[in-house]
């Protein structure tokens, strides 16, 4: 049994729609007078037919959501569509489950609870230390961008502390949606890709705190004010490993 | 900018039924069409407008299909239950093990060699015409075809996807 018709490229040209109406016309002469030709035409549009099949189509409008709504002035690097519904999503699931249930004390914003931004910094540590791609906005090479990036963005200067000696080094930064404004998200990691976040929004009434800890599924978080910031890091490590980073990021920002 | 947008909306379900028929997963298409978007959008500087989207994105949501992001990781995706997705409607007997066929012919294209399966999927499920899939897989006209054929001949003499095969 020879297979030259499955070589034939007019047969393939035929199957997938790329002839004009002429070459269809000569083509459809062709397998007339060439039963095998016809046989062959049939089973590959059958295959199409059965690919086709088993590949659902959603309909258009399921698209539409996943383009965001992007306006020349934004830079591109600052459009994240699915992450931002995802952090908005895990918010939600958060607070809904009560992750952070047992801390209601108002974080001095305006109706901001303090339960909220924990739940803000523990859903955007849990999506973005999962990247693989892109983990942060702007790298840690570039430091100095991110740090006149962010003090413009969030109104206030932010400093970015330094983790070397405990062994962790600033992957980069990210401007994040905050429940009142916006925040700022630092990520540091070791060199075996351990990575913590420590998420800093500025607040409208200074205070100073002392550290909190909160401990949920494996991960700990620690928040100060200190005194326009409201910091939280957060990372999958023991309490007093994250107490220590926590030290040195406090006597870091001051 | 509006061009680019309307490009880009247009294109995504050939660019979701090509990222389905790699994954053959619903959650793991929808993250890499969404990755996909996102680094169109990102690179999109790289893109010039008398030109079709579609091939640049088939290749960009190959090379995230390629760089394995989509296999193992935990997935953040949008709900789908409202997609409209037909093939799940109740179906008489015949046409479930039309589609039962249609799912392992989905199952053999994935043993395929890369090459053909991806030229093949690109033109057939992914509706890309073969100077659009030549663009996305960056190799000439007469190779998407020949590839096309190969894949299609191999398709014909392995029915079954776990064979020891004769030699003939």
């Amino acid at each position: 049994m020879t297979h030259a018709e499955d070589f034939d490229p007019t047969l393939h040209r035929y199957a997938d729609g790329e002839m004009t109406q002429d070459e269809m016309r000569t083509f459809e002469a062709r397998m007339e007078a060439n039963p095998a030709l016809a046989a062959r035409v049939a089973e590959v549009m059958a295959l199409n037919e059965a690919l086709n099949m088993a590949v659902p189509s959603p309909q258009a409008t399921y698209f539409a959501k996943m383009i965001p709504n992007i306006s020349p002035d934004i830079s591109p690097r600052s459009a994240w569509p699915r992450r931002a519904v995802a952090a908005v999503a895990l918010l939600g699931i958060g607070l809904g489950l009560g992750y952070w249930g047992g801390v209601t004390r108002s974080a001095g914003q305006g109706g901001v609870s303090e339960g909220q931004l924990l739940a803000s910094a523990s859903a955007a540590h849990m999506l973005y230390t999962a990247e693989v791609l892109h983990p942060v906005d702007v790298s840690g090479d570039e430091r100095d961008h991110l740090k006149t990036w962010l003090t413009k963005r969030l109104g206030a200067e932010v400093r970015i502390p330094t983790l070397t000696q405990e062994g962790f080094s600033l992957v980069g930064g990210r401007l994040l949606p905050a429940p009142y404004g916006a925040a700022a998200q630092f990520m540091y990691e070791t060199e075996a890709g351990q990575r913590v976040t420590l998420y800093l929004t500025p607040t409208a009434q200074a205070a100073v705190t002392s550290l909190k800890f909160n401990t949920h599924d494996g991960l700990t978080a620690v928040s100060w004010q200190d005194p326009h910031w409201y910091y939280v890091l957060v990372g999958a490590a023991s309490r007093s490993e994250m107490e220590h980073l926590a030290k040195r990021v406090h006597g870091d920002v001051i | 900018m509006a061009k680019f947008k309307a490009e880009l909306e247009a294109a995504l379900p050939a660019i979701w039924r090509y990222a389905y028929a790699l994954t053959r997963d619903h959650a793991r298409a929808d993250d890499l069409v969404q990755d996909c978007v996102e680094r169109a959008l990102n690179k999109r500087h790289l893109w010039s407008a008398d030109r079709p989207l579609r091939p640049w994105l088939a290749k960009i949501a190959l090379n995230l299909f390629r760089n394995g992001l989509h296999r193992d990781r935990a997935h953040l995706h949008l709900a789908y239950d409202e997609a409209g997705d037909t093939s799940d409607l109740p179906v008489s007997e015949t046409h479930m093990d039309a589609r039962l066929d249609a799912r392992r012919t989905l199952a053999r294209v994935a043993q395929l060699p890369e090459e053909q399966r991806h030229a093949l999927l690109l033109v057939t499920v992914g509706g890309l015409s073969y100077a659009e899939t030549a663009e996305a897989l960056g190799v000439p006209i007469g190779t998407v075809m020949s590839r096309i054929a190969r894949a299609r001949h191999r398709l014909k003499q392995d029915p079954q996807p776990v064979q020891l095969r004769s030699v003939t």
